[in-house]
């Protein structure tokens, strides 16, 4: 028998690639240099202002403004057309409650650090007319970052209560971006993807988190009525190590979103939607996220799923029972630290195997 | 979530992936150190945006991603200081005969291949990934990664460092 050019391939990148043997992580340093790059952003921010002002004054600047509803007073949010500074930079500013904020790319990273974001890191969408992601501080204001499929020309955001935001991208990268600012979980009502001709391409309704920023998970068509009925309820809950912990699962035209609680020392991880028609797995095994060395695996599961063995690194195997919710099936553990999932097998009622995956933290 | 809690995941995803990040990183550049730079690198732009990475689907994909562009930069600041032309200063060149011994003949081969072709091969063959999940990282189309990956095995196939390419088994 030949071996496959592929095979062989794959036979030496594994011994000439697998026997590097890497230096310790030089963690502290990566997280000082992290940490300087966040804090430049108070540079950032006192310089875009200025440059701001400079250019309304002498380059007759125009803000993009959506005028005020009547009977509304000051408004919360305003987001200013973007453009590029005098280096060729770009600049994104606003206010949020009267407060203006500001934002540009570093040069040397080429990260926008006021907004926790790199921009090469992410591909424009290529389905969606817009993807977007919110990082949130109880203390601070929202950002919000969206970034254009190739198509999308302008954004309107509705918060809630009604305020209206028309937002311009900016590129970067060959991407269009738009940034703004809210107040802290301040919600919103629906964002909207239009063409340079105006059309619509799409909408979507937010789901808006508790104390957090709201997510951007399902589109609609133009004029496409949503039909999912909202529910939501606790699909599991238990101990881990003396405490407790929840998962909740929220249903509604924005997707399908888990919420977590517990006592491990705060909140579980923040929240995580996916979209409503996104096809449920048979057997889940990545991590949903981590607090204090927990690990938290929450997922929806395919309908036919009865149960999940999860063998975990401890010798042991634990079996889990999904829950349903307005027709869907939920599967949800949370593991104590250093335990983590070597596989996931998936059988339905009669005992049959439906699948098995090693899931992303079985070893290489 | 808070920001030493999110600074804590950080220390854990950086701690649990350094070694095969370094090793992929390799792939791309051929030398251990250079490899370790481009990560470390990588990270600093990870930890800065670690809310909006660990949200992400797979933070392993935004962090290659990360890593081919940060190799292609490389390349093309190179390609830039290569135009200026005009004297160069003489400097100093310390001896890579060693290192370049040390380094095997299908790494060489593998520096031969251009930019995306490598990454390909690393991601695919090295590392695993499916057609797809290459695509999603490099952000190009599957078919772009099959011709990619099937240019570079011509390429692999043809190469003088790689004497020993057609094995076989009885």
């Amino acid at each position: 028998m030949r071996l496959s050019d592929e095979d062989v391939l794959r036979a030496k990148l594994a011994e000439e690639i697998g026997r590097i043997a890497p230096g310790e992580p030089p963690v502290d340093d990566v997280v000082r240099r992290g940490r300087s790059a966040r804090s430049r952003r108070h540079t950032a921010i006192a310089s875009g202002v200025v440059v701001v002002a400079v250019g309304a004054a002498v380059l007759g600047y125009q803000q993009a403004r959506v005028p005020t509803p009547a009977g509304q007073g000051r408004r919360a949010v305003t987001v200013d057309a973007p453009h590029r500074d005098a280096t060729g930079e770009p600049v994104w500013s606003g206010s949020v409650n009267g407060k203006r904020w500001s934002a540009t790319v570093d040069p040397t990273t080429g990260c926008i650090p006021s907004f926790g974001t790199c921009p090469e890191g992410f591909s424009a969408p290529t389905d969606e007319p817009l993807e977007f992601s919110g990082s949130s501080d109880s203390f601070d204001p929202d950002k919000y970052v969206g970034t254009l499929r190739a198509d999308t020309a302008r954004v309107e955001v509705v918060l809630r209560g009604g305020e209206r935001l028309s937002l311009q991208p900016m590129e970067v990268g060959g991407k269009g971006l738009v940034l703004f600012e809210t107040p802290h979980a301040f919600g919103m009502e629906s964002v909207s993807a239009f063409a340079a001709d105006g059309t619509e391409l799409g909408y979507s309704i937010p789901f808006n988190q508790p104390d957090s920023a709201s997510m951007v998970v399902t589109w609609y068509r133009p004029g496409e009525t949503p039909t999912q009925p909202e529910a939501s309820g606790r699909v599991a809950s238990g101990t881990v190590d003396g405490h407790a912990w929840s998962v909740e699962v929220r249903i509604g035209p924005f997707g399908v979103c888990f919420l977590s609680t517990g006592t491990l020392a705060g909140p579980g991880p923040d929240a995580a939607c996916n979209r409503l028609d996104a096809p449920p797995p048979m057997a889940p095994s990545s991590t949903s996220g981590t607090v204090n060395g927990t690990t938290w695996h929450y997922s929806e599961v395919d309908g036919r799923v009865d149960h999940l063995d999860v063998a975990l690194s401890d010798g042991t195997t634990t079996r889990v029972t999904p829950t349903r919710l307005a027709g869907r099936s939920f599967a949800s553990y949370v593991l104590s630290p250093n335990i983590r999932v070597l596989s996931t097998t998936a059988y339905d009622s009669a005992g049959r195997q439906l699948a098995t995956d090693n899931g992303d933290t079985a070893p290489k | 979530m808070s920001r030493a809690e999110r600074e804590t995941e950080f220390r854990e995803y950086m701690l649990g992936r350094w070694p095969s990040l370094v090793r992929f990183a390799y792939g791309l550049t051929g030398d251990r150190g250079l490899a370790e730079d481009l990560v470390q690198t990588a990270l600093v732009k990870v930890f800065v945006s670690w809310t909006r990475v660990w949200r992400a689907d797979d933070p392993d994909a935004y962090v290659r991603r990360m890593l081919v562009n940060a190799n292609h930069g490389r390349f093309r600041k190179r390609r830039v200081a290569e135009k200026t032309g005009g004297a160069l200063p003489e400097v100093a060149v310390a001896d890579l005969t060693d290192e370049l011994d040390r380094r095997s003949a299908l790494v060489a081969a593998l520096m031969e291949l251009p930019v995306k072709q490598r990454a390909v091969v690393v991601m695919r063959y090295w590392e695993g990934l499916t057609e797809a999940q290459t695509a999603a990282v490099l952000g190009c189309s599957v078919g772009n990664v099959k011709s990619q990956a099937s240019r570079a095995l011509v390429k692999l196939r043809g190469s003088a460092q790689l004497q020993d390419w057609s094995v076989r088994c009885d």
